[in-house]
């Protein structure tokens, strides 16, 4: 995974997320890896940027609705975002620490 | 690693998101769309969720603090509880009455002008534990912790200041030795 703080609009992006193999599809070694990386830089931004928190991503077209649908995102331009409450409930559901 | 070796690997993995390559001008437009939809929902947002949202980044804080060896904050302990009274309260009178403490008292300790009693201590843990399980799990040994790591931490950099007068009241007569 690869983060970038866009200090400016108190932005967390996501640039790069990638998932080995054996991680992806019905047979995966390891559940929840997309939703715990996801909640990392969530935890990264409400650290920094508290209340005005964002983590923004650009997913490909075949995966959006997924995304929204199971992390709670929202569309924006080309890009799903998460704050607010949903940015908490994402860390309260993945969260392991 | 070998082009071929770093060819497999690489197969190996689904690039979910990759917006490396995104020109400027496709960012830039992107961007405003973001602030534009993000401004709508901060309007929206209720004040308790922004107190949930205040909450946990102070938990994060903590936690951040107590993992560091180095930090340029002042009077630790002192920063996050002002951070957590008015993350919560309007006015710090109104916490010191939810803890039954005298408002002087709090402003002495939140200013530095003492240390919190045990009494203080044990009263604060029960307060974060009702504020924080509305968001997150809080280890209620947090605020003791930045209290003492603050103290051993001022204590030991201090050394130059207290060291000389304090070793000539101390001898060690049973492993001290002379050669």
């Amino acid at each position: 995974m690869s983060l970038v703080d866009i200090k400016k609009e108190s932005r967390i992006e996501i640039r790069l997320l990638a998932v080995s193999a054996e991680n992806r599809g019905t047979g995966k070694t390891y559940e929840h890896i997309i939703g715990d990386l996801i909640a990392f830089a969530c935890k990264y931004a409400l650290r920094l940027y508290g209340e005005l928190a964002c983590v923004s991503l650009i997913p490909k077209t075949e995966i959006v609705q997924h995304y929204i649908n199971k992390y709670g995102m929202y569309e924006a331009g080309v890009s799903l975002c998460l704050d607010g409450i949903e940015l908490i409930n994402l860390i309260k559901t993945y969260d392991h620490d | 690693m070998t082009n071929k070796k770093e060819n497999i690997e690489l197969e190996e993995f689904k690039y979910l998101i990759d917006s490396r390559n995104l020109s400027d001008k496709k960012r830039k437009e992107n961007a405003n769309a973001i602030l534009k939809a993000r401004a709508f929902r901060l309007r929206e947002r209720s004040n308790h969720d922004i107190i949930l949202a205040k909450l946990m980044q102070l938990k994060l804080k903590m936690e951040e603090f107590l993992n560091s060896p180095n930090y340029d904050i002042q009077n630790p302990f002192s920063y996050f509880l002002r951070m957590y009274v008015d993350t919560i309260y309007d006015k710090r009178k109104n916490f010191a009455i939810d803890m039954s403490i005298n408002p002087l008292l709090l402003s002495q300790v939140l200013n530095n002008h003492r240390d919190p009693q045990e009494k203080f201590m044990l009263r604060l843990i029960v307060h974060s534990e009702n504020s924080f399980k509305a968001v997150c799990e809080f280890d209620p040994k947090t605020w003791y912790r930045i209290f003492y790591k603050e103290k051993v931490d001022k204590l030991m950099s201090t050394q130059k200041d207290w060291r000389s007068s304090v070793e000539k009241f101390v001898t060690n007569s049973i492993l001290e030795t002379n050669h």
